[in-house]
């Protein structure tokens, strides 16, 4: 849609009177013309003829399904210098790769997925099974890895969305196909040694790049970006050595269903020191949620089995339990929860029309305590580790989504290699418990 | 394993088809044409919006203090949009056709 737009200075958060008073007598930085009387000119000027039957742009040409033949060194330059990567090599997508890929689902290769965008108002990509299975061989996934691949595909979820600021994703696996992939849902099952968080994690974010048209400083402007958007912190829920029910039962699906879950934020604290040595864990918690905004009241713990026993053991007989206690007993000053930007951005609209508990929040004194984690059903906790220490994350992560990955099998059974890819680590995964070989 | 490398330098400079990587894109856009300019603002009411980035607001209080030192017969009123700059608002857009015959929108901070 055509618009007439000015340009200030940025940014203009947090300048002084004088200063925003100087940018407005200013000039546009974009247009190098005088701020001011070029608003008053896009209020008054007359409408080109393009203003006032605006035609839709053709759209994008229509691509070929397959590229150019090169050389393999031209392909990969081609792929990194056109945007289609991560910035690291990739495994080159070839019909006999695709192929092979399409085997690990039943699905037609030309049955559309989803839609996907980055920027979620903006223009959104449609994909085919075939084009999934063309990022997942680029991430260097195998055909087992397939359905865990489609269904977060099937999610439409971007793993990181266009915001200036700085999105990090996280997917977590829960059910049979963890064992079934030998996916690592315990000892050191968020670093880089296993085969199928490794590429299904990454599989994500070249969705998120190819199908979710990704650019950076067009659909993306993330002003840090995030590391974590290499991986998505991909892993698995170790449900075995968890006192609790996994989550994804938590979401309604049944034990035995395989099953992703996505999750979206921006910020990890790791816990550091072991639980309930000095203090309890509960309370280590409320202090590191201090430091988040709290906005929409929720956070994601990923915790060790051991500190979920802890807990247990002090009678928090499911993770709910310990999300209500954190709901109750986050407490910061009313002037650290309004001084937030993005809690002035989001729920000081809510206070102005009213909505409670904003609105009383509002009219407190600065220095007294509410407690913004209000939601109890916001905060989350996913049970994930070797049980070598009692340690923990907790993050700003809220849950935004859970997908079947079942649908998405082939009906024969998962496709494995004659000789399936394991990393070589001194952890056993096949029952989707990797941990420390007793 | 000297004829082992060469196959491999062969391989490596063989031609290979790949497919195209990039989703369809998916046209939803409707574009609708702007509305009429104003002859002048001289006289008139211009609605000055934050949508709700943090500094919309400042920015735009500013901006009125210009109106009023350089076109003072303009009347501009200041408002927040409802709810955060996701939503939509309906009554307030309709508002602001009822009420004004100009708007500029404060977006970003």
């Amino acid at each position: 849609m055509p618009l007439r737009f000015s340009f200030t200075p940025y940014p203009v958060v947090g300048m002084p009177t004088a200063r925003l008073r100087e940018y407005v007598d200013g000039n546009d930085p974009v247009s190098g013309s005088a701020l001011a009387a070029e608003i008053i000119a896009a209020l008054t000027k007359p409408l080109t003829s393009d203003e006032k039957k605006p035609v839709l742009r053709p759209g994008a040409p229509s691509r070929p399904r397959v590229l150019e033949p090169d050389i393999e060194e031209n392909l990969q330059r081609l792929f990194i210098e056109n945007g289609w990567s991560d910035g690291l090599p990739i495994v080159l997508p070839t019909e006999e790769r695709v192929a092979e890929m399409l085997e690990g689902t039943s699905h037609a290769p030309d049955e559309v997925v989803g839609q996907m965008a980055v920027a979620h108002r903006g223009e959104f990509t449609s994909y085919t099974v075939e084009k999934v299975a063309i990022n997942a061989v680029m991430a260097g996934a195998r055909p087992e890895h397939f359905p865990v691949i489609l269904a977060i595909a099937a999610t439409g979820q971007p793993a990181f969305p266009s915001s200036t600021t700085s999105f990090a994703g996280m997917v977590i696996v829960n059910g049979p196909i963890r064992g079934e992939i030998a996916m690592n849902a315990g000892l050191g099952a968020l670093s880089p040694f296993n085969f199928a968080n490794s590429v299904i994690g990454r599989a994500w974010t070249l969705m998120s790049i190819n199908l979710g048209n990704a650019r950076l400083g067009d659909t993306l402007l993330a002003s840090t970006g995030h590391n974590l958007n290499y991986n998505n912190m991909c892993c698995a829920e170790n449900e075995e050595a968890s006192v609790w029910e996994p989550f994804h039962i938590q979401k309604g699906f049944q034990r035995d269903e395989s099953v992703v879950s996505v999750f979206r934020g921006w910020s990890v604290i790791n816990s550091m020191g072991a639980a309930n040595s000095v203090r309890p864990a509960t309370e280590e918690t409320a202090i590191m949620l201090k430091a988040f905004p709290a906005l929409h009241s929720v956070a994601l713990l990923v915790m060790d089995p051991l500190v979920a026993k802890g807990l247990k053991e002090q009678g928090f007989q499911t993770k709910q339990d310990v999300a209500r206690w954190l709901s109750q007993n986050v407490k910061i000053p009313a002037g650290q929860y309004w001084g937030a930007d993005v809690i002035y951005a989001f729920n000081r609209p809510l206070a102005h029309a009213g909505v409670e508990p904003y609105a009383t929040w509002a009219r407190l004194p600065k220095d007294e305590l509410i407690a913004p984690f209000n939601d109890p059903d916001g905060i989350n906790i996913v049970v994930v580790g070797g049980e070598s220490n009692p340690l923990w994350l907790t993050t700003d992560f809220r849950h935004v989504q859970s997908a079947s990955v079942d649908k998405w099998r082939p009906k024969g059974g998962l496709k494995r290699d004659a000789r399936p890819i394991r990393m070589p680590v001194g952890v056993a995964c096949s029952d989707g418990l990797c941990g420390i070989p007793s | 394993m000297a004829q082992t490398i060469a196959s491999q330098g062969t391989l490596h400079r063989a031609l290979q088809t790949v497919l195209d990587p990039l989703g369809t894109p998916v046209e939803t856009k409707k574009y609708l044409s702007m509305a009429p300019r104003l002859d002048s603002l001289e006289g008139k009411t211009v609605y000055l919006v934050d949508v709700g980035f943090a500094g919309g607001y400042e920015f735009l209080e500013a901006l009125r203090d210009w109106f009023s030192r350089h076109m003072p017969s303009t009347r501009t009123v200041l408002k927040r949009k409802p709810g955060n700059m996701f939503m939509d608002a309906p009554d307030f857009w309709a508002e602001i056709k009822d009420q004004s015959r100009a708007v500029i929108f404060g977006v970003g901070g």
